[in-house]
C-alpha cells in the first residue's frame, strides 16, 4: 500500500475534528473530510472527538486559564461520507453530534444535539499520480449548515446545548500535496466567507468576518500499513460587524500542533487518531478557547 | 483543460474576494465603527482610559478625575448610575429615562444573575408601570443568551431574572423601557465574567 493512501487519512482526519472543535466560537472548516484513492467508489467514516478547555484567549490576545472550579469539555461523535462521482470530482457530508459538559460553581450540565453540518464538492486538476513531475492538486467548495442550536436558543444555565454558531457559511480551499515512496508533504489554505445572520437585538442583522485558514503536514511511513504524520494549522476570523459596523477586538485566530497516526488493518478499513493542541500563551491566540482536542476514527472504502 | 482552467479562475476570485473583504468596510466612522477612532484611523473598542470613545467617533483620553465607562468619560464625582464597579451608563443628556441597575452577585458568575433595575425620568423621579426587556450580548462571540425576564417589583424599581452569562469575557446587557408619557430609553452596560 503507498504510504500517500494512509497519509491522507490521516492528515484529514485531523483537520475534520481540529477545527470544528468548538461549535460556538470557532470556524468552519474548509478542507473537507479527505478524498477517496482512485480506486474506491465510496466510503464512510465514523469517529469521535474528545476536547477538554484549558481556558481561552481574550481579544486583547491574554491567555487566561480555567477559573478554579470550572472545566469544560466538548464530546463530538460524527458521520461522513464520501462519493466519487468520477475521476476528478467527489461529493462529501459530514453530521456531527455534539455534547458539551460544563461545571461552575455549583451548577453542573451535560447537554448535546446535532451540530452544524457540511456538504462539500472537491475537484482535482491534477490527481495524485497523473504526472509524475507534478504533485496531487485539489480544489474544495464547502458549505456549512446551521443545524445546529445557537447560543440565544439554549435552554441550560452553562449554555452547554449549544451545538452551532447559526450562519450559513461557504468556503473555499485549495490544497498542494507531494508523495514520494514512503513520505509525503500537504500544504492547503482556504477562506470561509460567513453569512449575514439575525443578531442579539430585534432587526439588528450581524455577520462574522471572513476567515482563513491553513495547515502544513508531513508523515511517514514507517512500516507496511502504519504511517505517522505531524500536522500545523493556522485560522483567523476577521472581526464581527452588526448592522454593517465592526467590532472592535472581535477577530479571532489562533494555531494548533499535533501528531496524527494512520492503520490500515484490512484493505477496506483503516483506523486513524491525533491530537491537535495550541500553544497556551498569551499572544498566540485571540477570542478562542484553549482546547487539547484527541480524535479517533474509522474509515472504510468500497471498491 | 478548459473546466480546469475556469475552475481555477473561480477559486482564485473567491480567495481574492475573501482577502479584501477581511481587510475592513472603510473608513472608520459612526457608520463603519461600534467603538472609537483612534488617531490613526483605527477602530478600537473605546474602553480605555486613555482611548476612549464610542458610537464611531474620535477617541479620546479621559483626565485623572473620569472614568472610561461605556466609551464615556465620566466624572467620578458624579452620582453611579449603575451601583457597582462592573456596571456602566451612557445616558445621553436627552434620554429621558435614566437606568440604574445593580447586578448581583457583584462581580457576575458564569450561569444565572439577577439585575436589579431602577427607572427614573429626567426630574430624577421613579418611573413606575413603565415595559421593561433586556438583552444580553458578548461582543467578541458574536452572541448573546436567552433575553432574561423582566418584571416591576414597585415604586420605581424593577427586576430582571435569569440573566445569563454562558461564558468568560466580557458581556453586554441591554435594557429597553418605555412607559406612559412618551418615555422611553435604551442602555447598555458592560460586565466582565472571570
Amino acid at each position: 500500500m503507498r504510504a500517500w493512501v494512509l497519509a491522507l487519512a490521516v492528515v484529514v482526519g485531523l483537520w475534520a475534528s481540529s477545527a470544528h472543535a468548538a461549535a460556538c466560537c470557532l470556524s468552519s472548516s474548509a478542507f473537507g473530510i479527505g478524498r477517496l484513492s482512485s480506486w474506491e467508489s465510496m466510503a464512510f467514516i465514523a469517529g469521535g472527538v474528545a476536547s477538554p478547555v484549558s481556558g481561552r484567549w481574550d481579544g486583547d490576545r491574554t491567555w487566561r486559564p480555567n477559573a478554579p472550579g470550572y472545566a469544560e469539555a466538548e464530546w463530538r461523535a460524527q458521520l461522513a461520507a464520501l462519493y466519487a462521482i468520477n475521476s476528478r470530482f467527489q461529493i462529501s457530508a459530514r453530521m456531527p453530534y455534539v455534547m458539551t459538559t460544563k461545571t461552575a460553581s455549583d451548577v453542573s450540565e451535560a447537554a448535546g444535539g446535532l451540530g452544524d453540518s457540511d456538504l462539500f464538492l472537491r475537484f482535482e486538476p491534477v490527481y495524485q499520480g497523473e504526472y509524475s513531475f507534478l504533485p496531487e492538486i485539489a480544489l474544495t467548495a464547502g458549505l456549512l449548515m446551521p443545524l445546529g442550536r445557537t447560543a440565544m436558543a439554549s435552554q441550560t444555565t452553562l449554555g452547554s446545548d449549544v451545538t452551532g454558531r447559526g450562519a450559513w457559511v461557504p468556503s473555499f480551499s485549495a490544497s498542494v500535496e507531494l508523495a514520494r515512496d514512503v513520505w509525503f508533504v500537504q500544504l492547503a489554505g482556504g477562506v470561509t466567507l460567513p453569512m449575514p445572520m439575525p443578531g442579539a437585538l430585534p432587526g439588528q442583522r450581524q455577520q462574522y468576518g471572513p476567515g482563513w485558514q491553513a495547515t502544513a503536514a508531513g508523515g511517514y511511513e514507517v512500516r507496511k500499513g502504519l504511517v505517522l504524520s505531524l500536522v500545523a494549522r493556522g485560522s483567523y476570523d476577521g472581526p464581527l460587524h452588526i448592522d454593517g459596523r465592526v467590532v472592535p477586538q472581535s477577530a479571532a485566530y489562533d494555531f494548533g500542533v499535533g501528531p496524527a497516526a494512520a492503520f490500515k488493518f484490512q484493505s477496506h478499513w483503516t483506523l486513524q487518531a491525533g491530537v491537535d493542541a495550541g500553544a497556551f500563551t498569551s499572544g498566540l491566540g485571540s477570542n478562542r478557547q484553549g482546547r487539547i482536542s484527541a480524535n479517533l476514527a474509522v474509515r472504510y472504502a468500497y471498491f | 483543460m478548459r473546466i480546469v482552467r475556469w475552475s481555477l479562475l473561480g477559486f482564485l476570485v473567491g480567495g481574492l474576494t475573501a482577502v479584501v473583504s477581511s481587510c475592513g468596510s472603510g473608513p472608520c466612522g459612526p457608520s463603519t465603527c461600534f467603538g472609537c477612532c483612534d488617531a490613526s484611523g483605527q477602530c478600537v473598542s473605546g474602553t480605555d482610559q486613555s482611548v476612549c470613545g464610542t458610537q464611531g467617533g474620535a477617541c479620546s483620553a479621559c483626565s485623572a478625575e473620569q472614568v472610561c465607562k461605556v466609551g464615556v468619560c465620566t466624572s467620578t464625582a458624579a452620582p453611579v448610575q449603575d451601583g457597582g464597579t462592573d456596571a456602566g451608563a451612557n445616558a445621553a443628556p436627552t434620554m429621558p429615562l435614566t437606568f440604574t441597575a445593580t447586578i448581583t452577585p457583584d462581580p457576575p458568575i458564569l450561569g444565572s444573575n439577577k439585575l436589579k433595575v431602577i427607572l427614573t425620568g429626567a426630574n430624577g423621579v421613579a418611573v413606575t408601570g413603565a415595559t421593561l426587556s433586556g438583552s444580553t450580548f458578548m461582543p467578541a462571540m458574536g452572541h448573546g443568551s436567552p433575553a432574561p425576564t423582566c418584571s416591576e417589583v414597585g415604586g420605581g424599581e424593577y427586576k430582571c431574572l435569569n440573566v445569563r452569562f454562558t461564558m468568560y469575557g466580557g458581556w453586554q446587557v441591554t435594557l429597553d423601557a418605555s412607559a406612559a408619557g412618551g418615555l422611553s430609553g435604551q442602555q447598555v452596560f458592560d460586565y466582565a465574567v472571570n
